[in-house]
């Protein structure tokens, strides 16, 4: 029995370098991802149907950019310029299909530069999501718990942020492990400083969530120590996870799914929230 | 498994194109003041065809096999049962776009 184990262990690290096929012939890792998109699709489905029903209800209070035009109602959302920011998306799932391609073609340097260009994008996105925001709650004194139109807002297009965010950094980790060389299953990066990071990392998450943040209330005391402590903490954990992958062309693909994901929500977000 | 890598640029540099400019239609649609129904209806429309493109072509649903697509198409089934129930609210609110 011990002897039939011990066989089976070694024919498969033998064969550990031919990825990871189901019986459809479509790669694990793939499968799962569209899995998860699955779910994810769902989760943002539900929030869809509650801003559209809530929509329906409200009827012609709603403020909308038709009103605006005619100046009815003053439509405090800036359409052109969430528009320019659809643009930088879609120029980035261009550029993301690019960084797949350049892999699939086993050219690394392309699809790391590619890959950066995706982040910078990304990065612009939520940039001009931040200032969007701001100017929202300073100047337009927009808040969750004003009215059904700052709620709905908020939260859509703060769960479709946090996306963006979490995108940005899965690619950022994804470029570095490629840019650190080939990718390798028997490679042991095992950085004494990488280490001490991560456990700095949990030390600040758990620090905020018991300490300071305590006393603020609602949604910052969750968000401040994932952001501050548990994201850097995921993402160098990343990069050793990516350095221990195989097939760069499918880890680069699904990675490539996640982002055009967060694009095609997007697409449908802006017409539902911004233009109707 | 493995297949021969095919040079797909041209696909996606089309089907940029074809997103940059339904998005420019989409927004100039809002800035001429259309009706509201007939616009209701356009711009969703148009969101569902740019999403389909970027599933189809940038998610390769089009090169891949058939059971990613079964799993793509899955939340679709919910979508309609979540549109059916909110069809109804559609019917006893009338003064909104109907």
């Amino acid at each position: 029995m011990s002897e039939i184990a011990l066989h089976n262990t070694h024919s498969e690290e033998h064969h550990a370098e031919a990825p990871v096929y189901t019986s459809t012939g479509t790669p694990m890792g793939k499968v799962f991802m569209w899995l998860f998109l699955c779910q994810d699709a769902l989760m943002f489905m539900g929030f869809f149907a509650a801003y559209i029903s809530v929509r329906i209800g409200a009827g012609d209070l709603w403020p909308g950019p038709e009103n605006h035009a005619h100046g009815i109602e003053h439509y405090p959302l800036d359409i052109p310029l969430t528009a320019i920011n659809t643009f930088v998306l879609i120029c980035s799932s261009v550029t993301m299909v690019m960084a797949v391609q350049a892999a699939t073609f086993k050219n690394i340097k392309k699809t790391i530069m590619w890959l950066l260009v995706t982040v910078v994008g990304g990065s612009i996105f939520l940039g001009v999501q931040y200032g969007e925001y701001s100017h929202l709650i300073l100047k337009d004194h927009m808040g969750m718990g004003n009215s059904l139109f700052d709620a709905t807002f908020f939260s859509l297009t703060g769960f479709h942020g946090i996306h963006v965010f979490s995108g940005v950094l899965y690619l950022l980790a994804l470029t570095i492990a490629l840019w650190m060389g080939p990718l390798d299953k028997h490679k042991k990066d095992n950085y004494w400083f990488i280490n001490l990071f991560r456990l700095v990392c949990l030390g600040v998450t758990v620090f905020l969530f018991i300490g300071p943040t305590k006393t603020w209330p609602g949604l910052p005391h969750v968000l401040i120590p994932l952001v501050a402590g548990a994201a850097p903490y995921i993402f160098v954990r990343g990069i050793s996870w990516f350095r221990k992958r195989q097939d760069t062309a499918e880890v680069v693909e699904i990675a490539g799914l996640y982002w055009h994901f967060v694009d095609l929500i997007w697409i449908i977000l802006f017409t539902l929230v911004y233009l109707i | 498994m493995e297949h021969a890598p095919v040079n797909h640029t041209k696909t996606y540099i089309t089907i940029f194109i074809a997103l940059a400019v339904l998005t420019l239609i989409e927004v100039g649609m809002t800035m001429v003041g259309m009706p509201k129904t007939p616009m209701v209806i356009l711009l969703i429309a148009l969101a569902l065809v740019k999403a389909g493109l970027v599933a189809v072509y940038f998610m390769h649903l089009k090169y891949d096999s058939g059971f990613l697509s079964v799993i793509a198409y899955a939340p679709l089934a919910v979508a309609s049962i979540l549109i059916l129930m909110l069809s109804l609210e559609w019917a006893f609110q009338p003064h909104w776009i109907f």
